[in-house]
C-alpha cells in the first residue's frame, strides 16, 4: 500500500527537514540533479570535515528525497570522516537492496524501508546520500 | 456527443488488449498517451503475421520471402506517403523515431551551415529538438536562438518575425507541444521562414496521431514523427523531406543499402530514400507503422479530435476546481494534454499515489527542462488523453488526485 511509503513520519520530515538551508561556514558543497525528474539537491559541509561532519542541504525535490536528506543530516552529524563515509555507503546500499530494517541503523531510517517496493523512486531516496558521499570522499 | 458515438469509442477501446488489466488491483487507466500510445490488435497482429509468414531481409533478395518482406516494407512507405500527402514515396525515410530524424537532419546538414549562421528553435521544445542543434552549432560556429513564449504557452510570433534575418539558416519547431498541449501556428511560422529562405523542420511527434498532416500544403522542408505515438511500434519513425534538400545534404550513416557502387577507392551513394537508410532497416517496425496508419484511416479523425477534446475539457473543468492547482499551458489552441502542478506537492509524489489506483500519468520535466525553468517549476503531472479513454476514467483521476492531496498535506 502506498500509505506505507508515505508514512506520517516521512511527510513530517519533508515538511520540517533537519539542517535545511545554507550553513554559516560552508567548507564545501555539491549540487546534483536527479536525471529522472530534474529535481535538484545541494549538500553543504559546515566547517572542517576533518574535525566533524555537519551536513546541511537545500533542495527542490519530492517528499522522499527531502525526508531522506533530513535523515542523513541528522544521523551523520558529529561523525568523523571515515566513519561517516562508511555509514553513508551502508545506508545507500541498504536502500537499494531493501535491507534497511536488517541493519542496526537508528529507528528513523526505517521509514525509508518501503522504498524497496517502488523501484522507480529509489533514486529519490539515495540522491542525498550519494551526493554527500561525493562531497566528502 | 451522442450516445451512439460514445458507444463507437467503447468499441474502439476493445481493440486495445493491454487496457483490459488490473494495476494494483484496480482497472488500468492509461493517461500517458503523450509518452506513448497503446497498440490495437491490428498493429500487434500485423507484426506477428509478418514474423510468422514473411520475414527475411529486404531488397536484392531473389527468393520469395525476401520479395514479400521488401513488398511489406515498401508498402508501408506508400502508406506513410499518403498519410502525409508527400508528393512521392522516396521522400519518406524510415528512421528509429523523431529523435533519430532530428539527429539525421542536424548531422547531415552540417556542410550547409556556416559560422555565425543562426538556428531558431522555440522555448517549448523537447530536448530532442534542442540538443542536436546545440551540437550542430558547436561543430559549425552557428548560433542557436530561442523564440520566446508567453505565460499561456504560446509562441510570440512578433518576436519570431523580428528574429528572422539573412543570418537565419534553419528553424525547427514543435507542431504540438508534448508538455503544454499547445498546437503551434506552423502554417504562419513556415510562411515567414520561407519568405527569408529559411529551412523549416517540423517536429510532429505529438501532432501526427491527432491532426491531419499535409506536407505539401504546409510547404515545410522536413516533417518528422514516431510510430509509437500513433498506435504503432517503438523503434520506427519517419522523416519526410523535400527532394531538393534531401539530395543536397550528406548521408547520415554509411554502410550497406545506402550505396550504389563500392570500390576501395571510391563509393557512390544510392538514390533516395536509400541514401539515408544504411543497414538492415526495422522491417517489422515499418509493417507496424503501416498497420497503425490503416487503423487511423479507419477512424473518423474529426470525431476522434472532438471526443479527445471533450475528455480534455471535462478533466480541465474538474481540475480547475481543486484548491492550489496551477494549469501549465493555457493556449486557446490546444490538444488533449493537461499539465499541472499543485501547491506544495511534488509531481512524483502525486504520480506514485495515483498509480496505486491503477492510473498512469507522466510526472517530471517531460524532456523539456528549459520550459520548466520558464515556469519556475521542477516538473508537472501530465494527463494526456486518447480515443480509448472515457469520462468515467477522468472521474477516477480526479478522485485519486484528491486522495493524494489528502495524504500529502
Amino acid at each position: 500500500m502506498v500509505s506505507k511509503l508515505y508514512k506520517n513520519q516521512l511527510i513530517e520530515l519533508s515538511h520540517n527537514p533537519y539542517h535545511f538551508g545554507k550553513p554559516e561556514d560552508i567548507f564545501s558543497s555539491k549540487e546534483v540533479l536527479n536525471t529522472l525528474c530534474g529535481d535538484k539537491i545541494t549538500v553543504y559541509q559546515n566547517g572542517d570535515p576533518l574535525k566533524a561532519i555537519e551536513l546541511w542541504f537545500e533542495s527542490v525535490s519530492c517528499i522522499i528525497c527531502s525526508a531522506s536528506a533530513s535523515i542523513l543530516t541528522k544521523n551523520i552529524e558529529g561523525m568523523n570522516l571515515n566513519d561517516g563515509i562508511e555509514f553513508m555507503n551502508q545506508v545507500e546500499a541498504s536502500i537499494k537492496d531493501g535491507t534497511i530494517r536488517n541493519n542496526n541503523f537508528t529507528k528513523d531510517l526505517n521509514c525509508l524501508d518501503e522504498i524497496k517496493n517502488y523501484p522507480s523512486r529509489t533514486t529519490c531516496a539515495t540522491l542525498p546520500w550519494t551526493t554527500a558521499i561525493d562531497l566528502l570522499k | 456527443m451522442k450516445a451512439k458515438q460514445k458507444k463507437a469509442f467503447e468499441r474502439i477501446r476493445e481493440e486495445f488488449p493491454i487496457l483490459d488489466q488490473k494495476i494494483n488491483g484496480e482497472d488500468l487507466i492509461y493517461l500517458d498517451n503523450a509518452a506513448s500510445t497503446q497498440k490495437p490488435k491490428a498493429v500487434i497482429n500485423a507484426i506477428k503475421d509478418y514474423y510468422e509468414n514473411d520475414h527475411s531481409n529486404v531488397h536484392r533478395g531473389v527468393h520469395t520471402l525476401s520479395v514479400r518482406a521488401t513488398e511489406a516494407y515498401e508498402n508501408a512507405r506508400v502508406k506513410v506517403t499518403e498519410f502525409l500527402n508527400s508528393p512521392n514515396n522516396h521522400q519518406i525515410i524510415f528512421t528509429k523515431g523523431t529523435t533519430d530524424s532530428i539527429n539525421l537532419i542536424a548531422t547531415s546538414i552540417t556542410s550547409l551551415i556556416n559560422e555565425n549562421d543562426e538556428i531558431l528553435i522555440t522555448a517549448m521544445e523537447h530536448h530532442s529538438n534542442i540538443v542536436p542543434w546545440q551540437e550542430l552549432c558547436k561543430r559549425t560556429g552557428a548560433v542557436l536562438k530561442i523564440i520566446p513564449i508567453n505565460e499561456n504557452g504560446e509562441i510570440l510570433i512578433d518576436d519570431y518575425k523580428d528574429m528572422v534575418s539573412a543570418k537565419t539558416k534553419l528553424i525547427s519547431v514543435v507542431h504540438l507541444s508534448n508538455t503544454l498541449g499547445t498546437i503551434n501556428p506552423i502554417e504562419d511560422i513556415i510562411k515567414i521562414a520561407k519568405s527569408h529562405d529559411v529551412i523549416t523542420v517540423i517536429d510532429g511527434a505529438q501532432a501526427a496521431g491527432h491532426l491531419p498532416i499535409d506536407v505539401q500544403q504546409l510547404d515545410c522542408d522536413f516533417y518528422l514523427f514516431s510510430g509509437h505515438k500513433i498506435f504503432g511500434p517503438t523503434g520506427i519513425g519517419v522523416l519526410y523531406g523535400k527532394e531538393e534538400i534531401l539530395n543536397r545534404i550528406d548521408p547520415y550513416q554509411y554502410g550497406g543499402e545506402m550505396i550504389l557502387k563500392v570500390t576501395f577507392e571510391k563509393t557512390t551513394y544510392n538514390s533516395l530514400p536509400h541514401k539515408f537508410e544504411a543497414g538492415t532497416p526495422n522491417i517489422a517496425g515499418a509493417v507496424g507503422i503501416g498497420a497503425s496508419i490503416d487503423f487511423i484511416n479507419s477512424l473518423d479523425r474529426d470525431l476522434c479530435h472532438e471526443y479527445e477534446m471533450s475528455l480534455h475539457d471535462y478533466a480541465l473543468n474538474q481540475l480547475e476546481q481543486i484548491d492550489g492547482i496551477r494549469i501549465i499551458g493555457k493556449s486557446s489552441h490546444k490538444s488533449a494534454i493537461i499539465s499541472f502542478v499543485i501547491d506544495g506537492m511534488h509531481p512524483h509524489d502525486i504520480g506514485t499515489i495515483i498509480n496505486q489506483k491503477g492510473i498512469a500519468v507522466r510526472t517530471g520535466h517531460h524532456c523539456t527542462m528549459p520550459l520548466m525553468d520558464f515556469y519556475e517549476i521542477p516538473g508537472t503531472v501530465r494527463a494526456s488523453f486518447s480515443i480509448y479513454n472515457n469520462h468515467s476514467e477522468i472521474d477516477k483521476l480526479i478522485d485519486a488526485i484528491k486522495l493524494a492531496i489528502k495524504m500529502l498535506k
